[in-house]
């Protein structure tokens, strides 16, 4: 993780996208477990792992996954909470970026075109591309690199709290 | 019914059931049977509305027989024909009708084309605005047009081309100052944070609260008149607040009312059904009964969960910039993983309200633990925590430097009687009487942190409608400043917070109070929407300050040191002469 140390790989990996019945049985192989859908959350997928290097079983599944979806690992805060990837990032630039420099940054770090946040013109937020074979922390980290960001995070599911008794 | 109002509006008006028989010669209006078995904020609504009534009939439409007079004298004089309806419009005023309407024609109407128009309803002129050449008073001598009829009558005048429009000459209660209505036993806590003293000053017209939940029941009886309307005037589909829980592009993005219900319907897992109790706490509008601490506030609903389902934090994040732009204070009774998104949403939130930053309350949470959640503890935001009505901190509230403020909730003897989602069978109380009603819509079981927070919203919305001058530090500080120390003196350290119960128990008198002594002070006329320079100066200036701290840095003071020199020393002012 980049801007929020506190968040690292952990637990399993999310593929996000539409997946065919043949890619989600071979899935289940590769993972020794099963597939589970998230709740109001289509075209999310995940597979629960503990103790295996996620790197590596992320790059597994990114072949088997193809262009069908986007791979991550799910990610853990300190608390132990689990936040599941979109598939997106969020990129805060140094200064609102224009329409020029949101596109040769989409080329530069290899993503699909950004979109700036309608509420935030500072922000932007980018798709990781379906056929992105690296290691999605990773993609973070480079585009934090970046002289023209302050700072870049994964977007994440996350679970929150309604605090009635 | 819907009354037009004008040629392109309507006021939606509820009529009030009441029975009505001859005593004495005199029409007497009272509860009629079905009342008996509805809950007791309708039937405390309709004996309200007998009241008014009754007072009206005597004091307007038989004021010209004298009030000694016999009931044969009375019948002489057809006092028992007196007709009325009473109606309830959406800000909850009861408006009586008889047999007159208000009358404007359209300029240089030639008088003969009014007496043809006039002759066509058979009315006749009881009188010509002296002021107003084109507009008059008239009514219908044969009592055909009388009560509601009167309504129609003037509905269908103002379709006539001759007419701009025509108004029942309706008899209003018009109230001198604010009178600071009684709320039912059942919301103690609104006694506990001292309302009633506070709404006679104060009862948050014109401030907008902003509910972040899981969806806010926008036709429910006690909050649809304070539901805010068209908050985004540049997106005519943002009739009454969004849904984040789904993009901008889904087609229901602009319907925030609860979606998601599933057996069990009164469990709040898989439901929505948490956002209408807070909106209710915040800003009921007390029309059937149920108070909100600001009950002239409005609420935009701002949807950011479907039940339990993961929510995508820039959803969120969005959600309160959005809030920050078209209201003056967030509530969100939730807490979940720190987000660096969500951190800088509540950071851009200072520029909400025209740079005075917008006051974002959160629930410190209720897990029993000496660490405040996500987002309570950040400096941007104010953590509310929960007391009970023994005066003691609810056992699950947590504990920290980042609490800033306890507001009553469940944890003692009793909950929080507010609203609930009216759909039937849904809700926390799906429809039993010892619930909070057998219609089903209101709770008493209500409570949490979650309902603290809200609780603290509403009050800040009294301070800011009492003070718009305001900056979001100044309410902090007004709140904290101001609140009730409860509990064991030991709790506080030498500032004055105790990690268990913040600064203290909000108190609603008296925060309108400092923030009164505060705009009078900075010379601001509490009606006033910009202070003058001198203080317009002083606020900016320490926003300034404020900004240039990093997050960490304000994190370490738990923003509660934050304070703005000119607040405090206006809330200082304001202690002394309070006494």
């Amino acid at each position: 993780m980049t801007s929020d140390g506190s968040r690292t790989p952990s637990g399993g990996i999310v593929i996000i996208g539409s997946l065919s019945p043949e890619t989600q049985e071979q899935l289940a192989k590769v993972a020794d477990g099963k597939i589970a859908t998230v709740s109001g959350a289509p075209q999310t997928h995940v597979l629960e792992t503990t103790g295996v290097d996620l790197r590596r079983l992320s790059e597994r599944v990114n072949k088997v996954v193809g262009t069908e979806g986007v791979v991550a690992p799910i990610l853990a805060d300190d608390e132990g909470n689990q936040l599941l990837p979109t598939g997106r990032m969020q990129v805060r630039f140094k200064e609102a970026p224009t329409d020029k420099v949101l596109q040769s940054f989409a080329r530069k770090h290899k993503v699909a075109p950004g979109e700036r946040n309608k509420w935030s013109p500072q922000q932007a937020e980018f798709a990781v591309r379906t056929d992105d074979t690296r290691y999605f922390p990773d993609v973070a980290a480079e585009m934090e690199k970046d002289s023209k960001v302050a700072t870049a995070w994964p977007d994440v599911r996350a679970a929150f709290r309604r605090e009635s008794t | 019914m819907k009354l037009r109002f004008g040629k392109d509006d309507w006021l939606e008006l509820e009529p009030v059931s009441l029975d009505s028989h001859v005593q004495r010669g005199m029409r007497t209006f009272s509860l009629g049977p079905e009342v008996a078995m509805a809950s007791p904020t309708e039937r405390a609504a309709a004996s309200r509305a007998a009241v008014v009534a009754n007072r009206v009939v005597q004091q307007v439409f038989q004021k010209s027989v004298p009030a000694y007079a016999s009931p044969a004298q009375r019948a002489a004089a057809d006092l028992d024909k007196v007709q009325t309806a009473v109606f309830s419009d959406p800000r909850g005023t009861l408006r009586v009708v008889y047999r007159e309407v208000v009358l404007r024609f359209e300029p240089n109407l030639a008088e003969a084309k009014q007496k043809a128009l006039l002759d066509k309803y058979g009315l006749q002129i009881r009188v010509r605005n002296a002021f107003q050449s084109d507009q008059l008073i008239a009514f219908d001598p044969t009592r055909k047009y009388i009560a509601e009829r009167m309504v129609e009558l003037a509905n269908e005048l103002t379709e006539t081309d001759e007419v701009v429009f025509a108004f029942p000459n309706f008899v209003s209660e018009f109230k001198r100052g604010l009178q600071a209505p009684k709320p039912i036993a059942a919301q103690w806590h609104l006694a506990t944070v001292n309302a009633r003293r506070a709404w006679s000053k104060s009862q948050g017209g014109g401030i907008v609260i902003a509910v972040l939940d899981d969806g806010v029941d926008v036709d429910h009886p006690n909050l649809a008149a304070n539901i805010k309307r068209k908050p985004d005037s540049s997106e005519p589909r943002d009739r009454f607040g969004r849904d984040f829980f789904v993009g901008e592009a889904a087609p229901d993005h602009f319907d925030p009312t609860p979606k998601r219900f599933r057996a069990p319907f009164d469990m709040m897992a898989g439901n929505d059904i948490h956002g209408t109790c807070c909106a209710g706490v915040a800003a009921a509008s007390g029309k059937k009964g149920v108070f909100g601490i600001a009950p002239r506030a409005s609420i935009l609903p701002v949807k950011i969960f479907h039940a339990d389902d993961l929510a995508t934090e820039s959803q969120v994040a969005n959600a309160i910039r959005y809030a920050s732009r078209f209201a003056d204070i967030l509530s969100c009774s939730w807490s979940g993983p720190a987000s660096p998104d969500i951190r800088f949403a509540l950071e851009e939130a200072g520029a909400g309200r025209g740079g005075k930053g917008c006051p974002i309350f959160c629930a410190t949470g209720n897990d029993f633990r000496d660490q405040v959640g996500f987002p309570a503890q950040s400096p941007f935001s104010i953590g509310v925590g929960a007391s009970t009505d023994q005066g003691d901190l609810a056992d699950y509230s947590n504990r920290g430097p980042q609490v800033s403020v306890v507001a009553p909730s469940s944890g003692g003897a009793k909950g929080i009687f507010t609203t609930d989602v009216s759909n039937p069978g849904r809700g926390f109380n799906i429809g039993n009487a010892a619930a909070g009603g057998a219609d089903g819509l209101n709770t008493n079981v209500f409570g949490g942190t979650s309902s603290a927070t809200p609780l603290a919203a509403g009050i800040a919305a009294l301070v800011l409608a009492a003070n718009s001058s305001l900056s979001r530090d100044d309410v902090r500080n007004i709140l904290q400043s101001t609140a009730e120390k409860i509990g064991p003196a030991a709790s506080y350290d030498a500032n004055g917070h105790s990690d268990r119960f913040g600064f203290g128990q909000v108190d609603a008198a008296a925060a309108v109070d400092a923030a009164l002594a505060a705009a009078a002070a900075a010379k601001v006329s509490p009606d006033a929407q910009k202070p003058v320079k001198k203080a317009a100066k002083k606020t900016s200036k320490s926003k300034k300050g404020s900004k240039k701290k990093s997050p960490k840095k304000a994190a370490k003071k738990s923003g509660r040191n934050t304070a703005k020199k000119s607040a405090k020393k206006a809330v200082k002012k304001a202690a002394r002469k309070s006494g």
